[in-house]
Formats: C-alpha cells, structure tokens, sequence
C-alpha cells in the first residue's frame, strides 16, 4: 500500500500530516508504536518547514508512505538546502536539563524511533527515508 | 482535518495555579503554551500543576517550553507537576527523557500536592 502527499511549509499543516500518517498506519502498530512513528514523521516534517525552509509557505514537502509485510516506509522530500541529519551530533540530555534549552532534541527522537537513511534529493534539497518494522504488529 | 487547537485553561487554586491542556502541542501551538506559563511565572505563579487529561499529543516543541519552563520555576523556588498524561503523551515524555526530570501524577490532587510540599 502507498500514499503520497504534499503540504505547503506551515507549522499549521503538521495536524493534517499527523492525522494522514495515523491513517495510514491503522491497527497495523500497537498505540505506542503508531504514537512514535507519528511522533517521528512530525519531528523530520517540522525540522524541514522551521530551518531547511525557514517557514517559507511557497516551498513544498512532499511525504510518501509505503507499507510492505515487514515495514513501514517514510520518505520525506524537500528541496532546502542540504543537510543531512545523520551528521549532527547526538545532544547532552544533562545540559540540556541543566540549562533549561527549548530544542535540540527532534533529531535525537528520529533516530533513536526509526531506522533513518538519507539522500541527496536529485532534483535539489534531500530526502530522508525512514523505516519503521512492524517487530510489534498487533496480532 | 483542520489545524491542530490547544486549548488552554487557566485557574489558580490554594496557590497553585492549574493549567489544563486539551488538544495537541506541536510546533504550530507551543508558542501559545509558552505564553500561558510564562504569563503566570511573570506574575508570581510558580506552583503550577499541568493538567493533561485532555490532550492527545506532544512533540519535542511542547516539552522543550516545558523543560524552560522548569529551569525557570525552580529558579524561583517553585514547583511543577504534570498529571493525568495519557499512555501515547506519557511515552512521548519518557522518549523524551522528561521524565527523569518530572514525575507525571495519574491524579490531579496528587499533582497538587507535590508542588505545595515544602
């Protein structure tokens, strides 16, 4: 099965995404999977609108999701400037504690929820992929 | 499907100021949330109990005004509780790692007590 959408980048287009993502999985995940798989989408999705885009409403994310037997498939395209997830650094959870930071940790959240992969988008920009097994379908 | 509502109600009591969330917290409504906490800590409001029996969901947005929001608080000697998370939000903080910062109440009374003890 495979859905694909694209939303402007809006912060107010994120509850759209979430409810589209939740959709698509169905009673495939148990509720704490699913809720993390949603959390994940919205993490990447959010991070492209707020610093690839800079809140920029005439650019276009475009998400496909794909479900195979094993897995789930995101495949989140944009065409910001590159960047790739995958080198930045994990954060200090005791300073980030510590100092009271407001942000620093979506990207951590992906990767510790979902395999991730990334690629240059050819087109311009990136696509970051990530896999989500169903290693706790609902039986 | 329209954008995501926060709703967020106010009320102090004995103290305490409660605020009851309903709805989601995401980077399209946290700066709402940040503004309701940071209305009441400007103003003295620094025994504050999240009441979280009405909403269904958190991003990093929401619980890093939260984790702010306890820098802040503690600052001034104050305290905060969050009760009542359902099982999705309560995963969502524990990700997080915030709950190795806050407990999470299942009641509200509990919730209150611990941010009026000494």
């Amino acid at each position: 099965m495979k859905l694909s959408i694209s939303i402007p980048a809006v912060l107010s287009e994120l509850s759209t995404l979430r409810n589209e993502v939740t959709g698509f999985l169905g009673e495939s995940l148990d509720d704490t999977d699913r809720g993390r798989v949603v959390l994940a989408i919205d993490e990447a999705v959010s991070n492209v609108i707020t610093h690839g885009y800079n809140s920029d409403e005439t650019k276009i994310i475009k998400i496909d999701m794909e479900s195979y037997p094993d897995s789930f498939k995101f495949i989140i395209t944009d065409t910001a400037p590159e960047y790739n997830p995958l080198e930045s650094k994990s954060p200090d959870i005791d300073k980030y504690h510590d100092e009271g930071l407001d942000r620093g940790l979506g990207i951590d959240i992906i990767r510790r929820i979902m395999e991730v992969r990334y690629e240059k988008n050819p087109e311009g920009g990136n696509r970051l992929i990530l896999i989500k097994e169903k290693i706790n379908e609902k039986k | 499907m329209g954008e995501a509502i926060l709703k967020i109600t106010e009320k102090i009591t004995d103290g305490v100021c409660i605020i009851e969330l309903s709805g989601d917290i995401d980077a399209h409504t946290s700066p709402a949330f940040k503004d309701a906490i940071d209305k009441n800590i400007s103003a003295g409001n620094t025994r504050i109990v999240f009441d979280f029996s009405g909403l269904n969901y958190i991003s990093s947005a929401g619980i890093g005004v939260l984790n702010a929001a306890l820098h802040a608080v503690k600052g001034k000697g104050g305290k905060m509780s969050i009760a009542c998370a359902n099982k999705v939000v309560y995963d969502t903080l524990d990700v997080m790692y915030f709950t190795r910062k806050m407990t999470v109440k299942s009641d509200i009374n509990s919730s209150i007590a611990e941010v009026k003890a000494p």
